[in-house]
């Protein structure tokens, strides 16, 4: 019995290895979380392309050593985003790295041509921009879980 | 001696499956094996999170340019309380630039889940809903789409070649001004694709289960009680709406979809309890629509 559950650890130590070695960032901002838990305080955050080096994977979410914390395994990709890893992205004017990187195919310059070509468009996407500006600080989120009895 | 044999091969077969799925791509992979749709998911994997973003954004805007959005702070502050929760309860909690929930005027209650994230539901949707339970469920549901991919499926097969001729020939940098027209084209046909598939003619019916069975199991695990959708649907019923109209077209019917929800509930042991501060509070944030 003792020897099946070592068995069994090994296989977990060994499937918790897989997830040891380099990374990168594929979504535009992510907060780098103290534990394992979005209603967790934030201890950082990570531009897109950043590469991190991760090492074990719980319910999700992905450790990482720079800085030290955890973030959703769904954030971040295998394939290699060549940029300058302390670059940071904020808000939702198109920079020309992420012009440049945040598709093979569509990005902010496939859709400004789309906008020249479909003026009527334009004011729909700037309601679409206001959308995207209208963000739910974390406080504001733990508090509002808090008060409805929520997790 | 045999059982030591029997530890390291399973270990090595743990190890070369987890490394293969890494080599592949593992947000893909879990995604894709996490949802169950595998065979549609395989050909959605080469477009970036980051295209899908700017996809949906133009899918946003089609909605937004159809039914006029509800620029209420406060309400919209709300919404997307509720439905970050749930997102974040969800399989695919990160998308490129998040979720985003939004309230459309249209009295037709109804909602709509584009690509990467951007949901919506009308003003008709929250007369009709009657608690943070209820809308929480409801949000589930378009949440489910967007974790699923399903807009971003939508799109034809015959694109893929073009997206793929652009993908080969752009190594890095801008494109061009000529490549930029003819990706534009592209793109133009692809939010076509998938703004019927949202707006218009709806997900397939086995999409619709698959939302609803992942919808109640992301609002559980935030804590709200995933009978709210059965609440939902049973006072629609009750009303007499025609739920087979526009984009709820290709939904199950009504009654078989209720039964199958039970099930699901009853299945996952997924039930919680109504508290009546969310409620409360959800009559205080909808009360000026």
């Amino acid at each position: 019995m003792r020897k099946v559950s070592l068995g069994v650890l090994a296989v977990v130590l060994i499937a918790g290895a897989a997830w040891a070695g380099t990374m990168s960032v594929q979504v535009r901002e992510v907060d780098v979380k103290s534990s394992p838990n979005y209603m967790s305080s934030s201890v950082g955050k990570l531009g897109f392309g950043s590469k991190v080096e991760t090492s074990s994977e719980e319910g999700g979410w992905v450790r990482i050593s720079q800085p030290a914390g955890w973030i959703p395994k769904t954030s971040i990709t295998k394939r290699s985003v060549d940029m300058n890893t302390d670059q940071k992205f904020s808000g939702r004017g198109a920079s020309h790295d992420e012009t440049a990187l945040a598709g093979k195919g569509f990005n902010p310059q496939v859709e400004a041509e789309y906008k020249r070509e479909n003026p009527s468009m334009v004011l729909a996407y700037s309601k679409v921009d206001w959308l995207e500006s209208q963000t739910v600080p974390l406080p504001a989120l733990q508090a509002f879980a808090s008060s409805g009895k929520l997790k | 001696m045999k059982k030591y044999i029997i530890v390291i091969i399973l270990a090595v077969v743990s190890f070369v499956a987890v490394g293969a799925a890494r080599a592949f791509d593992i947000g893909s992979a879990i995604n894709a094996g996490v949802t169950g749709i595998s065979k549609v998911a395989e050909a959605s994997k080469e477009i970036t999170p980051g295209e899908e973003h700017y996809i949906g954004r133009s899918i946003a805007a089609m909605v937004v340019n159809k039914y006029p959005l509800v620029q209420d702070a406060a309400l919209t502050d709300y919404v997307n309380k509720v439905g970050l929760l749930v997102a974040y309860n969800s399989e695919r909690p990160e998308t490129y630039g998040g979720y985003h929930f939004g309230v459309v005027e249209s009295a037709e209650a109804n909602a709509f889940a584009c690509p990467g994230g951007f949901i919506f539901v009308t003003t008709g949707m929250l007369k009709n809903v009657g608690t943070e339970d209820e809308l929480a469920t409801v949000l589930g549901h378009e949440v489910a789409h967007v974790a699923h991919r399903d807009g971003i499926n939508a799109i034809k097969k015959s694109k893929w070649t073009d997206l793929g001729f652009y993908a080969a020939g752009q190594a890095a940098g801008k494109f061009s001004p000529d490549e930029v027209k003819q990706l534009t084209s592209v793109f133009s046909d692809v939010i076509s694709d998938v703004g019927k598939k949202v707006m218009e003619s709806g997900y397939s019916q086995s999409d619709e289960k698959k939302a609803d069975a992942s919808g109640v199991r992301y609002a559980s695990s935030a804590g709200y009680d995933p009978n709210g959708i059965i609440a939902f649907l049973e006072a629609e019923q009750g009303k007499g709406v025609d739920a087979h109209r526009g984009p709820f077209a290709s939904h199950p019917k009504t009654e078989a979809r209720i039964k199958e929800l039970k099930a699901e509930i009853e299945k996952e042991s997924l039930s919680r309890q109504i508290a009546d501060v969310r409620t409360s509070r959800y009559k205080q944030a909808v009360a000026r629509r």
